[in-house]
């Protein structure tokens, strides 16, 4: 008897390997903004970011003659009106060292309150990374579809950037072009650039930094419960080991959150930002300036080098443990 | 019909461990049985197919090409694990849904094509948006069926896919594997499960020890599926009086009868003579006959020698 096959459906063309690394992102994405908590998260990060553009807000209103703080502050009494007034002048004469030293403040605080949120998101990711596909014995099925080990892998790295994007960059960079939309003059955009770049720089030392942690404590364990207590174990008790001041350095430089704590001093640079404003502008009151000067040696990164060797060495422990675990054979 | 799959020398070793050793065969499309022992070779063989690893020596092509790390050649292949490979807390439908958007498909041609899936593992739609750990065995096992159907593959392979399947449940996937063939798709299945092997499959590989023994896989050739089975076996009303006219007849070699359970086991001096008139002489022997099957599948036959020391 002749058959007639109808083949057609074999020459349906699917989506090439980019649509399919996306689909990881997204459909991991999409699952953990499923769960109440990490909407919570999100939400609490970007209210930061809110914070940023609120600070930056009032920060422009200082200067601008007749702006709203100016009046609250003449409805008050003539001192504090007098202070906003030589503080307004500050800006006007001293913008660079102004603008740039409260948009590095501004960012300096931001980066602790963005790398916490990150790191909590992480606690909540990291078991559904890599650990979930490799219990479930899953990862089998997958890697059998159009999916190479590196597609996969570029995947979960694409998780753990939007992670960050929402939690981190997403919210400071948000706060800053909004407080620049009601910024009064140029200068403000102009002195805060270097201060947002320096951020940004920071949150990319971060990205790679914590992406390689991540998928090698996702990797190494086959259980949510044992990545969970390695990840806490590497992040809270690694770091309160090494927070002591005088605990030996390599006890410092083993904890990945004491290294970003230093490289995020050489990064953002507050020490220069507060020693500029204390030997620079002419301040009235000396003891200020010497507060000033002492809180920039204090924000100075001791050990820059060391913590960066120390992430380095991290990023390759955690390269070779996932490459190793997850190579297909 | 050219072979969708061609293997020339391939070896694959796991350091000193022995994969599959120095192997060479054929796959035509339609349904493939792969039989051995455990540790005989048969995960190795389909990983390899699956391009998961690299085969250590020899050729292995997959519709003409190399299947190691190739999307190219892994599009067209469906995978279905022995073991349990499922996240657990999911829900099928979105897994599946996932599954097809990772093969390429659009989110509306994944949705479709996931329904279309499980409809043809026939797993009741009031299932599909329960969560996997509230599966029973049998219930996983179709879904991973379906999901290796998902992406319309053009060669399937399969692992232990009637496992923890009641007999209703295995003639269920039989009767989709023979759709999906009918339908031009090549099926590479393993079961220890003989019988339903012998009933679905045109050809086999026979495995043992990584290897696949000439003499093993003679026992299997179509020529020799086509001869009689040299002893039957009867479940009737009264064994002991059917034994006595074949006996008397001269068509029997030697028998065994268990009376309690109303059996006969028969060895025949010619099973041509018997099977060619087998309905006539039943009649004739004037016993109630409730089963006739072969005493020994010719699996079991061929693969008998691995299992004795």
């Amino acid at each position: 008897m002749a058959t007639k096959l109808d083949l057609s459906r074999w020459r349906v063309r699917p989506h090439g390997v980019g649509y399919r690394r996306w689909t990881i992102l997204f459909t991991g994405l999409r699952l953990l903004l499923r769960t109440r908590f990490f909407r919570l998260l999100v939400a609490v990060a970007w209210s930061a970011g809110l914070a940023i553009a609120v600070l930056g807000f009032v920060f422009s209103q200082s200067i601008a003659s007749g702006g709203w703080l100016e009046t609250l502050a003449a409805h008050s009494s003539a001192r504090l009106e007098a202070i906003v007034i030589a503080l307004g002048g500050f800006v006007s004469l001293y913008p660079d060292i102004c603008v740039r030293g409260i948009f590095t403040l501004i960012f300096w605080v931001h980066s602790f309150v963005g790398l916490w949120f990150t790191l909590i998101a992480l606690t909540v990711l990291i078991p559904r990374l890599i650990t979930r596909d490799r219990a479930s014995n899953a990862l089998t099925i997958y890697l059998s579809r159009p999916l190479t080990t590196l597609d996969y892998l570029l995947g979960k790295l694409g998780m753990i950037l939007g992670i960050i994007l929402l939690t981190w960059t997403g919210p400071l960079v948000f706060g800053w072009l909004v407080s620049m939309l009601f910024a009064t003059n140029r200068d403000f955009i102009v002195y805060s650039i270097a201060p947002l770049a320096r951020a940004l720089a920071f949150n990319g030392i971060a990205l790679v930094a914590l992406a390689a942690i991540a998928l090698g404590v996702s990797a190494l364990a086959r259980t949510a419960r044992n990545t969970t207590i390695l990840w806490i174990g590497l992040w809270i008790i690694a770091g309160t080991m090494a927070s002591p001041p005088h605990a030996p350095a390599w006890i410092r430089r083993a904890s990945f959150s004491h290294d970003l704590g230093e490289v995020r001093e050489r990064v953002l640079r507050l020490d220069t930002a507060l020693s500029d404003a204390a030997t620079q502008l002419p301040l009235l009151n000396p003891r200020f300036a010497t507060s000033l000067s002492r809180a920039g040696e204090r924000s100075r990164a001791d050990d820059f080098g060391g913590a960066l060797a120390g992430l380095g060495v991290f990023v390759i422990a955690s390269s070779l443990v996932f490459t190793r675990l997850l190579r297909p054979e | 019909m050219s072979a969708i799959v061609q293997a020339e020398n391939l070896s694959r070793f796991y350091g000193m461990v022995l994969g599959l050793n120095n192997v060479s065969f054929a796959i035509q499309p339609g349904i493939t049985g792969v039989v051995g022992p455990n540790g005989a070779g048969k995960t190795t063989l389909f990983r390899l197919l699956l391009g998961q690893i690299r085969p250590s020596a020899g050729l292995l092509s997959v519709f003409g090409s190399t299947p190691w790390n190739n999307p190219a050649v892994q599009a067209l292949v469906g995978y279905c694990p022995e073991g349990e490979q499922m996240p657990p807390g999911l829900r099928p439908l979105d897994w599946l849904v996932g599954l097809g958007l990772l093969s390429g498909l659009s989110t509306a041609e994944a949705k479709r094509r996931a329904q279309a899936s499980l409809e043809r593992v026939k797993l009741a739609p009031e299932h599909w948006s329960k969560r996997v750990t509230a599966y029973s065995k049998g219930m996983k096992q179709r879904v991973k069926l379906a999901q290796c159907l998902l992406h319309e593959p053009r060669l399937i392979v399969l692992d232990e896919p009637m496992n923890g399947l009641d007999p209703m449940g295995r003639e269920d996937i039989a009767s989709t594997l023979r759709q999906l063939a009918a339908d031009g798709t090549s099926v590479l299945i393993s079961s220890h499960i003989l019988q339903d092997l012998e009933a679905l499959c045109a050809d086999f590989i026979l495995l043992r020890w990584g290897r696949i023994p000439r003499s093993l896989n003679e026992g299997v050739s179509a020529e020799t599926r086509a001869r009689w089975p040299a002893a039957t076996t009867f479940r009737c009303g009264a064994p002991a009086q059917l034994a006595r006219f074949f006996f008397d007849r001269g068509l029997m070699q030697g028998c065994d009868i268990e009376a309690d359970a109303g059996t006969l086991h028969v060895r025949w001096i010619d099973p041509q003579r018997f099977y060619a008139e087998f309905d006539r002489l039943l009649l004739e022997s004037g016993v109630p006959i409730y089963e006739v099957s072969a005493t020994e599948s010719f699996l079991e036959k061929a693969i008998e020698p691995a299992s004795s020391p």
